[in-house]
């Protein structure tokens, strides 16, 4: 089988993992070739729209494995390939030097056993790290099962060490993966964590130490191929960022590739709305000090399809707004739907030399599409504005129901006025419109 | 100042030449009406004033914008001059007057309109920068790396410092087609120079071989349930297609297999 072949079986099957993520690391020219970004660099954008930063190739897809929503699952008839370590190291550097990628992300089929396939995915990086001199980026997946020394090892070398949570629950990994469990999923995981303490403590003590994973690490899971509600799967994200100091969790909209009675069936359309709310939530979790219990509870479990969680949590507490521009604290500014925190820090740098008004929010470019209905400015609101909320709900959804559902003003307005409840009933059929509009 | 006004400053187009008008318009009490390159000049009913570069002058306005209004502000400017931005120089000279007068704190006046327009033309121009970095495309002519770019914005002389960090060990050119600029980095030593046209060196057969494999990565790795052309566009402009390697049409002696295309 020739390289073209090979690339070509082995990108296919590693394009569902979500991460391509370079970001975290900055790094100078230490070694012979490659630097690594803080910001992290896009190189490129695929036909659906995701970045592409990395070499993203699985090792192999043979597996040993039936995970049954995977499309290399074993019992499935597929062409397998494998990679040799040097086969890949060269390929790497090659797109490298010629500025196709920021570096590789490496996850892999289970061949053999788990701690065979560390093996050889180490064997690869080592190639990179100490043949090659390659200072660039590196993101390896562990694979749940293999021993601790050998995610060690692996975590010394590469840049960001991931382990895949698969899914949002026990209960649905042991329905859908049965060879994979929780406790060998968070063992890895808790592996990285101390590692990473560990290197922090020694950073202190001694100039040299040996660095581990410092980009970090993240996670990703499959959303909708199971029943858990967008709350649970958000207090598990919290959760994952409290205790294990992941840099990233990362949705993914379950796709179905594969026929089985336990999953759904297979013209289902891809989450895709849902996914986004996720990561809308999961932003105000990392950056805008929101904690999950307070975007969604125990029976408001679903999120509002048709608002983002930030207008939907506005929408709630509107006895916190108007916020005047000009005197709130950062963090309050934070908390106004269509205001971020490049717009807040603008504000706050802006207002020292300035009184703002909406003609000069305007300018530092805060766009008011959403915020004017939450703020004043020198204690005045926008023009034809009053807070209030039936208004605010009205305007906030027809104006995002015209972005993500391409339904008529008249027919947001009456669904507006229903309570929460049977929004939520309307969930699925919303949804369905929009996949058809949008795919 | 009304005859003043009618005064047009023409410079030789480098940074060192704006602050040589700067200087001018402090000492001879010159307003100008506009400020012009020398390439960009075409005569009109202004009065012309050739402004020389001379780098007393160049160090007396450099250290006044550093000593007044701080090294953020001295490097803003340098940044604002790389833009594309409409009279560029008149924006930053007004800039420079409010500076002296306001002191570091001036790049936080985002309501002042000057300001306003150096800070948007400077972010677009550290947008565009962010994006370039990754979509220079090398290809392997004999033992140099070479690529092309159409930038906006002038990005060689903000882009420098990152290629030359990470292709330390290898020899390459980046031409600025816009700009008709080179970067050259040979030795461990680079500089950009001003060219006039360059005719870029063939694709050998290794090469097409190898612009295939990324060609193929590229189409595969795009999942089609989620296809979405429009968002595509927005991150990476039709064009800048026309450099970029996997948006050519590659094909000819045709290896290719059809799993995972569409």
């Amino acid at each position: 089988m020739d390289m073209y072949q090979k690339l070509n079986i082995l990108t296919d099957a590693a394009k569902y993992d979500v991460a391509c993520t370079s970001s975290g690391i900055s790094r100078g020219a230490g070694g012979k070739i490659g630097t690594a970004s803080a910001g992290g660099i896009c190189h490129s954008w695929s036909a659906d729209g995701r970045c592409i930063s990395l070499l993203k190739v699985l090792f192999t897809n043979y597996c040993q494995y039936d995970c049954a929503f995977c499309i290399n699952r074993k019992s499935n008839d597929v062409p397998r390939a494998a990679f040799t370590p040097r086969e890949l190291a060269d390929l790497t550097i090659d797109f490298y030097r010629r500025n196709y990628i920021e570096g590789l992300f490496i996850s892999s089929g289970v061949l053999k056993n788990a701690d065979y396939t560390m093996e050889l995915m180490i064997s690869c990086v080592r190639i990179l790290r100490e043949e090659y001199g390659f200072n660039g980026y590196i993101h390896a997946k562990a694979i749940p099962g293999a021993s601790q020394q050998l995610v060690e090892i692996l975590g010394s070398l590469v840049d960001r060490v991931s382990v895949n949570i698969e899914l949002p629950s026990e209960a649905s990994l042991k329905k859908l993966a049965p060879q994979k469990s929780k406790a060998n999923i968070l063992a890895p995981m808790k592996t990285i964590t101390d590692g990473q303490e560990k290197a922090r403590y020694e950073m202190v003590k001694y100039k040299h130490a040996p660095r581990f994973a410092p980009a970090g690490q993240s996670t990703q899971m499959i959303i909708g191929a199971s029943d858990e509600s967008d709350f649970h799967i958000l207090r598990l994200s919290q959760a994952l960022y409290d205790r294990y100091k992941l840099k990233r969790v990362f949705f993914s909209a379950y796709i179905p590739l594969n026929e089985d009675r336990m999953l759904p069936a297979k013209d289902t359309k891809p989450p895709l709305l849902r996914e986004h709310r996720l990561y809308q939530a999961d932003w105000l979790l990392r950056f805008y000090g929101f904690r999950a219990e307070e975007i969604l509870s125990e029976q408001d479990n679903m999120f509002n399809p048709l608002l983002d969680p930030k207008c939907n949590w506005a929408l709630n507490n509107m006895h916190l707004f108007p916020v005047e521009v000009n005197t709130a604290p950062y963090e309050m500014l934070l908390r106004v739907p269509g205001i971020g925190v490049t717009g807040a820090r603008r504000i706050v740098a802006a207002r020292k030399m300035a009184w703002l008004d909406f003609d000069s929010l305007k300018k530092i470019g805060v766009v008011l599409k959403r915020a004017q209905y939450f703020i004043t400015c020198k204690g005045k609101t926008a023009q034809y504005v009053t807070i209030d909320k039936i208004r605010a709900e009205n305007m906030l959804i027809s104006a995002s129901a015209k972005d993500n559902f391409k339904i008529t003003a008249g027919q947001a307005t009456q669904m507006s006025l229903f309570d929460r409840g049977s929004l939520n009933d309307r969930y699925i059929d919303v949804k369905t419109e929009r996949m058809v509009v949008n795919v | 100042m009304s005859e003043a006004q009618k005064v047009m400053y023409i410079y030789d187009g480098t940074f060192e030449g704006f602050l040589c008008c700067v200087y001018n318009f402090y000492y001879n009490r010159l307003k100008p009406a506009a400020i012009v390159s020398v390439a960009d000049f075409t005569p009109s009913f202004y009065e012309n004033l050739m402004i020389e570069t001379d780098y007393e002058q160049v160090y007396k306005v450099r250290f006044a914008i550093e000593e007044k209004m701080g090294r953020r502000n001295l490097e803003f400017l340098t940044g604002c001059f790389l833009t594309f931005l409409q009279e560029k120089e008149m924006y930053m000279l007004r800039y420079i007057v409010k500076g002296f007068k306001k002191g570091a704190r001036i790049i936080n006046d985002l309501s002042d309109d000057d300001v306003a327009a150096l800070f948007k033309a400077h972010r677009h121009m550290e947008r565009e920068r962010q994006h370039f970095l990754g979509f220079v495309r090398f290809y392997k002519a004999g033992d140099v790396y070479v690529a092309k770019i159409e930038p906006k914005n002038q990005l060689l002389p903000v882009m420098a410092w990152h290629f030359t960090n990470r292709f330390a060990n290898q020899d390459f050119m980046i031409y600025d087609a816009t700009h008709k600029q080179a970067l050259i980095y040979s030795n461990g030593d680079y500089r950009i120079i001003r060219v006039d046209d360059i005719e870029m060196p063939p694709v050998s057969e290794d090469e097409r071989r190898m612009q295939r494999l990324w060609k193929n990565f590229y189409d595969t790795i795009a999942i089609k349930e989620r296809y979405n052309p429009s968002c595509r566009m927005s991150f990476m402009p039709k064009r800048t297609w026309r450099n970029l390697t996997e948006m050519q049409d590659l094909s000819e002696g045709d290896n290719r297999i059809t799993a995972g295309k569409y």
